[in-house]
């Protein structure tokens, strides 16, 4: 094996991401480097680094920056070229690029950190969550492309949910007029199901879904969060003449299985 | 002198039968960040192309010659007409056009052409559906279907498919990371192949199927964080249980691509 290749599996060694097999291999060719084993003690200084770096707000300028970008976005005048970042080359080693990565880090850090001193400003807390936020749920409103919305719904799983995003997630799951961003809003939603809110609104939603994958999604999803009170709506949607057979079988497995 | 005759003969064949099939072709200008929205069409192959207009090709011929039908026109449920002549109505929106079957029955398959940059929206819900084709589309591609199978070539995404029976194939040229993609069946297999160099983000989910794949997964890359709220963080409480659901990253990670079927099987392949 060629040193090279050595050092790009050191990070998944240290990832916990190699097979027993390789891992006892590099475990084998690190007893016998001295230059591997010092890679390797760099690397994981790195890594750990990296991990236990303090959480940095961002300037204003980075902030506005993301805000242009955004807007772009959502005006769909990016470019589909201008989405697609390269960052790296074929045949450059991991490890510089982890390196670049770090050190870029460092300095980023380093900036905030005299920018603070400077100018003495007082710290801004959760800022930058509150952003995120706003723009989840704006793109999630406005956003004209289906892949757009569903890339908001999936901000979501990064936040906190709070009244206002569940609102936007539930209206997206019963008005939005493509199928594939309101099986998206569901999903999400099911990953708040400790909200009674949410559970009682997935309930509600099966009254009004008419798309049999939607149906199906959702008897799933209740059926695993064991919710008692989505059994009448099970017995609704079987009376229904216009349920397809697929969905009153699932649904009356679903009464079944919650008995 | 014989070969330039050949020669000659042979251009004009050639011009008269592209002359002959463009006759029946229905074009409508359509420019890059337009959408083309298909519904109900039975049988159809959606084919990107370098043009500048949409061409909607291929004749619909009702099963049987209806003599009551003579001096009358078809109309569809939304009160749509045969507005090109093949069976179809296609009308433009500002910059969306939309194209609907208008004969229920039909046996013929059409082929519609897409301009680079346009989206590609296609609907069906009834049992009539059969096989739909789509192939070098760089444009967002999205598909809710009944029992279609789908079959995706030569196309980079976002995408987003559904179909409850069908079957859903996919080879990706490479994969746009603006926007993620999502495939979903309730019934069918899920097939995709991406470039092996991908930088992607995965979500796999077969609730009874099997997962498959020649990839190296990395799974300390988090798709997603989960919330505090969160009971698990698969997104359907119990569901990581039974092993169904599984995470990670290819290549350092990237755009994240989700692929869910509740039946059947998830194959994810390295492009050869």
């Amino acid at each position: 094996m060629e040193f090279q290749e050595l050092e790009n599996k050191l990070i998944d060694y240290l990832d916990d991401a190699l097979t027993t097999e390789q891992r006892a291999e590099v475990e084998k060719q690190l007893e016998n480097s001295a230059e591997l084993q010092h890679t390797l003690d760099e690397l994981k200084m790195v890594m750990e680094g990296m991990e236990t770096a303090e959480e940095f707000q961002p300037s204003p300028s980075l902030k506005n920056n993301f805000d242009q970008f955004l807007q772009k976005e959502i005006n769909g005048q990016g470019g589909e070229d201008a989405n697609i970042v390269a960052f790296k080359k074929p045949n450059s080693s991991r490890i510089k690029f982890l390196f670049q990565i770090a050190a870029a880090a460092a300095i980023l850090i380093m900036g905030v950190f005299i920018g603070k001193n400077i100018s003495g400003a007082p710290e801004v807390t959760i800022g930058h969550i509150v952003d995120l936020r706003l723009e989840m749920l704006e793109l999630l409103e406005k956003d004209k492309s289906t892949s757009g919305r569903i890339k908001a719904v999936n901000i979501s799983y990064e936040l906190q949910p709070d009244n206002e995003i569940v609102d936007a997630l539930i209206q997206s799951m019963n008005i939005d007029k493509s199928t594939n961003v309101r099986i998206a809003a569901m999903e999400a939603l099911s990953h708040f199901q400790n909200e009674p809110k949410v559970r009682t609104a997935l309930c509600q939603s099966l009254a009004v879904q008419s798309n049999p994958m939607i149906q199906l999604s959702l008897i799933k999803i209740l059926v695993n969060m064991k919710e008692k009170q989505a059994v009448e709506y099970f017995e609704k949607i079987i009376e229904k003449e216009s349920t397809t057979p697929e969905v009153k079988d699932e649904a009356q497995m679903g009464i079944f299985k919650m008995m | 002198m014989k070969k330039l005759i050949k020669k000659i003969s042979g251009i004009s064949l050639i011009l008269f039968l592209a002359l002959s099939v463009s006759a029946q072709d229905y074009k409508v200008k359509m420019s890059s960040g337009g959408k083309v929205i298909i519904n109900k069409v039975n049988k159809i192959d959606i084919v990107g192309h370098n043009g500048t207009e949409v061409i909607i090709q291929g004749a619909s011929t009702q099963k049987k010659k209806d003599s009551r039908a003579s001096g009358l026109r078809v109309i569809s449920g939304n009160g749509n007409v045969d507005n090109t002549g093949l069976g179809l109505s296609a009308v433009k929106d500002g910059n969306e056009l939309t194209i609907e079957q208008v004969v229920k029955n039909s046996k013929g398959r059409f082929t519609i052409k897409i301009p680079q940059g346009v989206a590609v929206l296609y609907e069906h819900s009834t049992h009539h559906g059969s096989d739909l084709n789509i192939k070098d589309i760089s444009g967002e591609i999205e598909v809710t279907a009944h029992f279609n199978n789908v079959k995706l070539e030569n196309v980079t995404g976002p995408m987003s498919v559904n179909t409850v029976h069908g079957d859903i194939e996919a080879v990706f040229a490479n994969v746009n990371q603006s926007n993620p993609s999502t495939i979903r069946s309730s019934h069918g297999w899920i097939d995709v192949t991406l470039p092996s160099s991908t930088k992607a983000n995965l979500k796999l989910k077969s609730s009874h199927g099997d997962m498959f794949t020649d990839f190296e997964i990395n799974r300390n890359i988090k798709t997603e964080k989960s919330g505090k709220n969160n009971k698990d963080s698969d997104g359907c409480g119990g569901c990581a249980s039974n092993n169904s659901s599984m995470s990670g990253g290819i290549n350092g990670g990237g755009v994240l691509i989700d692929l869910y079927t509740a039946h059947a099987n998830i194959y994810l392949r390295r492009k050869k």
